[in-house]
């Protein structure tokens, strides 16, 4: 072990890049999992031992792996901003979400406090941020979920099928029209069987 | 997931949204899948531009992997489709082929000898990775057997910490700790080697 490699802050000795080295190999336990991570985002020399220590995997195996730093440094730096470009990734357990979103449903329309106004929709939130990017990410593999109103609700005549309209939801159909499959937007005094609502996923 | 597919806990953090867990495992398998797709097509920037595109391929699909292969078999089939989807678009476009067979030397009246080295690497280039691969050699020699044996029998082998620390009659903590020696060690002998060619860059 090199005796003049310096040591992050805090690190009185080279624990710490024995827990990358042991992540490497898949045999690190959660919290230290979760410590490479950070180190991961936090210091130069975690991301370039990681390197090394995989660098050193593949030329082992096969010397045609060696490759420069520069070239592989660029690398990750142009894939970096393709990801930054990407929607978010959707969790699983769509249903343990769409649980939540209907314990929001009786709030939500109790505290809109409109008057019920047939054939509009509710847009549902898991989260409350409110970019544009999150509502992009919904889009690509969503479902269409069922949402009652809730019987609880005051404002609202609880008929099934009957939304609030909301404004941003609004400005999204505008922006995304083929998302905004269903009967559900435009039916004035109509009963509503069905609605789709988008739904967005905890980051 | 594959209990023993030693990238679940990274690949698990990266469907749940981890972007650093992601991009550790891009920095753990670049290299292969740029060997791999190299392998389909002569043009660097193209092998560079399939490359990214595989990772991105992966990471949108990612919510959708099961681990019933190990992680790394499932990018390998990715980054082949994604080399083999490029390759059909380069037949069907004639301007990108033209200038892609080009680079590649297959026309006669553009070849130039710089590009013998077909993978579009530089001289300097190759001189570096072969210098890089004997001093990564050189200092396995180096190590004691105890070091050797551990990180070859990872690396090479690829057997658990709890199969090396079978075979060498040890506990589990003394494996973990050969193998991270042996790395330090081998590390340090390429850490100058790598500082003089660039900057920081990480």
């Amino acid at each position: 072990m090199s005796d003049d490699s310096p040591h992050p802050p805090h690190e009185p000795n080279a624990e710490p890049w024995a827990a990358l080295s042991s992540l490497a190999d898949g045999e690190a336990a959660p919290e230290v999992q979760e410590r490479c991570l950070v180190l991961w985002a936090e210091h130069a020399e975690a991301r370039e031992r990681w390197r090394h220590y995989h660098l050193i995997g593949d030329v082992l195996r096969s010397r045609e792996l060696a490759s420069d730093e520069a070239h592989d440094a660029a690398f990750l730096s142009a894939l970096r901003s393709r990801l930054a470009r990407e929607p978010a990734l959707l969790r699983p357990a769509r249903a343990a979400l769409v649980r939540r979103l209907r314990a929001w449903t009786a709030p939500v329309a109790a505290a809109a406090g409109v008057a019920a106004v047939a054939g509009v929709v509710v847009m549902l939130r898991a989260t409350p941020t409110t970019d544009e990017a999150a509502l992009v990410a919904a889009r690509p593999s969503v479902q269409p979920v069922m949402v009652s109103a809730p019987a609880g609700a005051q404002a609202i005549q609880p008929v099934n099928g009957r939304l609030i309209r909301d404004a941003r939801l609004d400005r999204y159909f505008a922006a995304h029209r083929q998302s905004a499959t269903g009967a559900a937007l435009q039916m004035p005094g109509g009963m509503v069987r069905s609605v789709d609502t988008i739904v967005l996923e905890d980051r | 997931m594959n209990p023993h597919d030693a990238d679940r806990a990274l690949v698990q953090r990266a469907q749940q949204g981890d972007s650093r867990a992601f991009e550790m495992l891009v920095v753990k398998y670049q290299r292969r899948i740029e060997r791999l797709i190299s392998r389909m097509v002569r043009d660097a920037d193209l092998v560079h531009d399939i490359a990214q595109e595989a990772f991105i391929r992966a990471y949108r699909a990612l919510p959708q992997f099961r681990g019933e292969s190990a992680f790394y078999t499932w990018l390998y089939r990715i980054a082949v489709n994604t080399a083999k989807k490029a390759l059909v678009e380069l037949k069907r476009d004639p301007v990108s082929t033209e200038s892609a067979r080009a680079r590649s030397g297959e026309d006669d009246e553009t070849y130039r000898p710089d590009h013998e080295l077909s993978d579009g690497e530089t001289p300097e280039a190759l001189l570096a990775s072969k210098e890089i691969a004997a001093t990564v050699n050189a200092a396995i020699d180096a190590l004691s057997e105890d070091l050797r044996q551990a990180i070859t029998l990872r690396e090479i082998e690829g057997l658990s910490y709890e199969e090396i620390a079978d075979v060498m009659n040890c506990p589990i903590g003394t494996v973990r700790s050969r193998i991270f020696r042996a790395r330090e060690a081998i590390a340090s002998r390429l850490r100058p080697l790598l500082g003089t060619r660039e900057g920081e860059r990480w």
